[in-house]
């Protein structure tokens, strides 16, 4: 499993805790089939409050079966209102999905998140399908993405209790 | 314990707690319950619902509301509306917001009531999210005593 990105959300209350706490989980569940190329998945999402993407991954529920299926889900951050094209690409966090990890149960991890994650109070998140070369879609399958993000606010009031403790 | 007092810029969005349910469109049909008897477990006071729709449908003229029970006793002022028109691919929307503080033994419930045709597709992620007041108390107890000490 990639490594979680901790670069922009320091905290650090001890070894165990820091990687969690304040963290969201959002679901967005899907069908394999209805995700073709250039599909808008979630459009201008917006948390009402700063966070920092975290992760993205894909929990499969009912499987694939289509021989060299692949798409690529891309997160990009924009300010509300916008457009898909007139927003910033998450480096990182590209969820690839191949019909090999896509059986029931199984976990896809997007790639390593390393910057451009951070949404302001104003900013949506948007999820956007890729076709990957060769394209093949899937035909079949189904589950959900799941949206691992840091809530800014809930981490600056432990940090600062943490600072005030000084524990 | 006011958790503002200490934290007056990010007291409205610490201990924000939100649970997702996928709803399959074409299950809420006249009265079917999408959601029965389901317990939270601690001292919540609800923040908003919120839709966002990851299949499109293609029914015309579709419409149904979606009532939210507290205890068995449906909250008018927590309908979230859905239709064909705002069911689009990607679409969100927000909905009502239940009164009051939720105890940890009280049950919410969903059910659907059609305004329109009956969904035949389409899904969406229905989101719940909720103050854990328990944290909050936990943390504002924190911010008293780091503030006495």
């Amino acid at each position: 499993m990639a490594l979680p990105n901790l670069v922009q959300s320091p905290l650090i209350l001890s070894g165990l805790s820091d990687d969690n706490a304040g963290l969201l989980r959002l679901v967005f569940p899907v069908t394999l089939a209805s995700l073709v190329d250039a599909l808008v998945i979630v459009q201008n999402y917006g948390f009402g409050f700063p966070v920092d993407i975290r992760q993205v991954r894909f929990v499969a529920t009912t499987p694939a079966t289509t021989p060299g299926a692949s798409i690529q889900i891309i997160p990009t951050i924009g300010t509300a209102p916008m457009l898909t094209d007139a927003s910033t690409t998450v480096s990182g966090g590209t969820l690839e999905l191949t019909t090999g990890g896509c059986g029931a149960g199984e976990i896809t991890v997007g790639a390593h998140i390393t910057g451009n994650n951070r949404l302001g109070i104003g900013s949506t998140l948007t999820l956007t399908v890729e076709a990957t070369a060769p394209l093949a879609a899937f035909t079949e399958g189904a589950g959900y993405i799941e949206v691992m993000a840091y809530n800014l606010a809930h981490r600056h009031v432990l940090s600062v209790l943490k600072t005030l403790c000084d524990v | 314990m006011d958790l503002a007092t200490f934290f007056p810029l990010y007291d409205a969005n610490v201990g924000l707690v939100t649970l997702y349910f996928p709803i399959d469109l074409a299950a809420a049909t006249q009265g079917a319950v999408l959601l029965n008897n389901y317990r939270l477990g601690f001292r919540a006071l609800m923040r908003w619902t919120y839709y966002t729709c990851t299949l499109a449908t293609t029914t015309a003229g579709a419409g149904a509301d979606l009532v939210f029970g507290v205890d068995g006793v449906p909250v008018p002022a927590a309908v979230l509306s859905l239709t064909t028109a705002g069911c689009g691919q990607g679409d969100t929307g927000g909905g009502g917001i239940l009164p009051g503080t939720i105890d940890p033994d009280t049950v919410l419930s969903l059910t659907s009531t059609l305004t329109g045709n009956a969904f035949l597709d389409g899904i969406i992620a229905l989101e719940l999210t909720f103050y854990n007041l328990d944290l909050r108390d936990v943390l504002a107890t924190l911010g008293m005593m780091a503030q006495q000490a």
